[in-house]
């Protein structure tokens, strides 16, 4: 079970110094075991924050974080933050600046091996994160410096996967990749918590990919926690975006275009997809 | 019309390694031109734009600079007409303020201390980072390092700005804040601008739109061209601009739609006017 909850939970930079900055505010919000959550938020609203309290890399002012039975506060000693990551897998910014063996595998099973796995059990993991991400066997004792942007990505994100954590947390987990690394790695995530029942926590500038994988969407504003609720509940209200310096989906504004001019959309599109869908069929129904 | 580059047969390829990064390369800027260039991750096109600086030498094939072929004598005076602006903001700040940042480059060219402080001061109001020149560099947001890296290339006042995947690391407005910057700034100095970019709606700007692929042009012309042939981009691992996408829904749903290129407006317009005639 890796249900997440926060609770109360502050959090200040330098406490008890004059450069004391209170980064959240009274975080309140429960993420439920296998979900698909996006947090989003312009730069500086403390999305970043969030993320790195739920790894147990920084600890809470005040307030409790709970995943699954274990609990972080204020007083949590550095081993049971230690608990509370080997749970989650963290895919920072560029991961693949991170690489550093001579093989793919080595590079692989180095996280499973750091956490305790014999050297086979480590290699039997990697070889399993790497067909998780469509990585082909024959490239497991080539070196990952060789690899094409976005193979180096997969690499990198097998890496984490080999350590078979219950949360996946991606930070703008395809920042960089061309339009196809870009589908791809969104796909691979959405495989990833659809097969595998992983907990993804997605943290994105990107509000496409946000309305279109999430089941629950976030939404940060100046250290505080403005909004929780699905992609339709969020979207659907580009007044509530703008309030947030987030720009509103493209799908969001065309639909809201087409409105105007007489459309009629429900549920509200949240992809071009099933935006296209919707006015195909009001143009055929009005033909026959 | 002027010829500001002009590339010849270039071809590359990293040394140990058979493929040519870029094989057989042609084409030719005009002054004042703006070009964006597109193509998947690994195609070549970043390769192009160091060569053009002079940050690689191709096998074989000729760079021309404004009037000047590039070779290991011309190579600094070729440089001193490009302005570079690279993808990520942090790996290109060297000084301690953003108002030292700015100053480096006219430094290293031995400018006078009063003409570099009043070309200092009038890049960054330019890019609008002016409150900010005695910042360090680090606090500020992605948008805001990239436009003042932007002012560090104008105060050389160079013949070429070439931006490399310059707002791929940015929030949507950040990136909006840099392009419009951009398309400013060269209304004012009338600048060459090479664009290699991922953000194909970005690309419907340009004069000229090339498609790179494996090393190959494999497309050059006016972006609405291009951006209307969605079975090529698709093809080459791109995405399709916004309007063009929702054509090309339609048209897998059966819905006949108009052939030439369209931007998202255009595309919305049209369907109303379906939607009303139907009525």
């Amino acid at each position: 079970m890796s249900t997440i909850e926060f609770n109360g939970v502050n959090f200040s930079y330098q406490v008890g110094t004059p450069f004391e900055v209170n980064a959240l505010h009274d975080i309140n919000v429960r993420i439920s075991d296998r979900s698909y959550t996006a947090i989003v938020g312009h730069t500086g609203s403390g999305k970043s924050t969030l993320i790195q309290l739920l790894d147990g890399l920084i600890r809470p002012t005040t307030g409790t974080i709970k995943v699954g039975n274990e609990t972080i506060s204020s007083t949590s000693s550095n081993s049971e933050l230690g608990k509370i990551r080997s749970k989650i897998g963290f895919v920072f910014q560029f991961p693949e600046n991170q690489l550093f063996e001579e093989t793919v595998l080595k590079d692989i099973s180095f996280g499973p091996q750091n956490f305790g796995k014999s050297e086979d059990e480590a290699i039997v993991l990697a070889k399993e994160a790497m067909q998780l991400v469509g990585l082909d066997d024959s490239l497991a004792q080539r070196s990952p410096f060789e690899l094409s942007g976005g193979q180096m990505r997969r690499v990198a994100i097998a890496g984490v996967l080999a350590m078979k954590p219950e949360i996946l947390i991606l930070d703008e987990p395809t920042a960089g990749l061309d339009p196809r690394g870009q589908r791809e790695t969104m796909q691979l995530f959405s495989q990833l918590h659809r097969k595998n029942n992983i907990n993804v926590i997605l943290v994105t500038h990107q509000m496409e990919d946000a309305a279109a994988f999430a089941n629950q969407v976030l939404v940060m504003n100046d250290g505080n926690l403005v909004k929780a609720g699905s992609p339709n509940e969020i979207f659907s209200n580009p007044e509530g975006l703008i309030g947030n310096h987030l720009t509103i989906p493209k799908t969001t504004k065309v639909a809201n275009e087409l409105t105007k001019g007489g459309f009629r959309f429900d549920p509200y599109p949240l992809t071009l997809e099933e935006l296209s869908r919707q006015v195909a069929k009001q143009l055929e129904s009005g033909s026959n | 019309m002027n010829n500001i580059i002009s590339v010849q047969n270039a071809i590359f390829s990293y040394p140990g390694n058979d493929i040519h990064v870029l094989n057989d390369i042609s084409f030719d800027v005009s002054q004042g031109e703006w070009v964006a260039i597109i193509g998947h991750n690994g195609s070549g096109k970043s390769t192009l734009a160091k060569a053009i600086d002079g940050l690689l030498s191709l096998d074989s094939g000729q760079v021309v600079v404004d009037g000047l072929e590039l070779n290991e004598n011309t190579v600094w005076d070729v440089r001193s007409k490009i302005g570079f602006v690279f993808q990520n903001p942090d790996n290109q700040f060297v000084g301690a303020t953003v108002a030292d940042d700015v100053a480096f480059g006219l430094e290293n060219r031995h400018v006078d201390h009063a003409t570099m402080v009043a070309k200092v001061d009038e890049a960054l109001k330019l890019v609008r980072m002016d409150k900010y020149a005695d910042r360090e560099p680090a606090g500020l947001s992605g948008g805001q390092k990239q436009r003042v890296a932007l002012a560090g290339v104008i105060a050389m006042q160079p013949k070429i700005v070439i931006l490399d995947e310059a707002t791929s690391m940015l929030d949507p407005q950040g990136r909006q804040e840099v392009i419009e910057l951009l398309h400013e700034l060269k209304q004012r100095y009338k600048f060459t601008v090479l664009t290699i970019t991922h953000d194909i709606d970005e690309t419907a700007l340009a004069d000229r739109l090339f498609v790179i692929d494996d090393g190959s042009l494999i497309s050059s012309g006016e972006p609405e061209k291009i951006l209307s042939d969605s079975k090529m981009l698709l093809e080459k691992g791109l995405d399709l601009p916004l309007g063009e996408h929702i054509k090309h829904d339609l048209k897998e749903l059966k819905i006949e739609v108009p052939e030439e290129y369209m931007n998202s407006s255009q595309v919305v317009n049209w369907l109303c006017q379906q939607l009303s005639s139907m009525e």
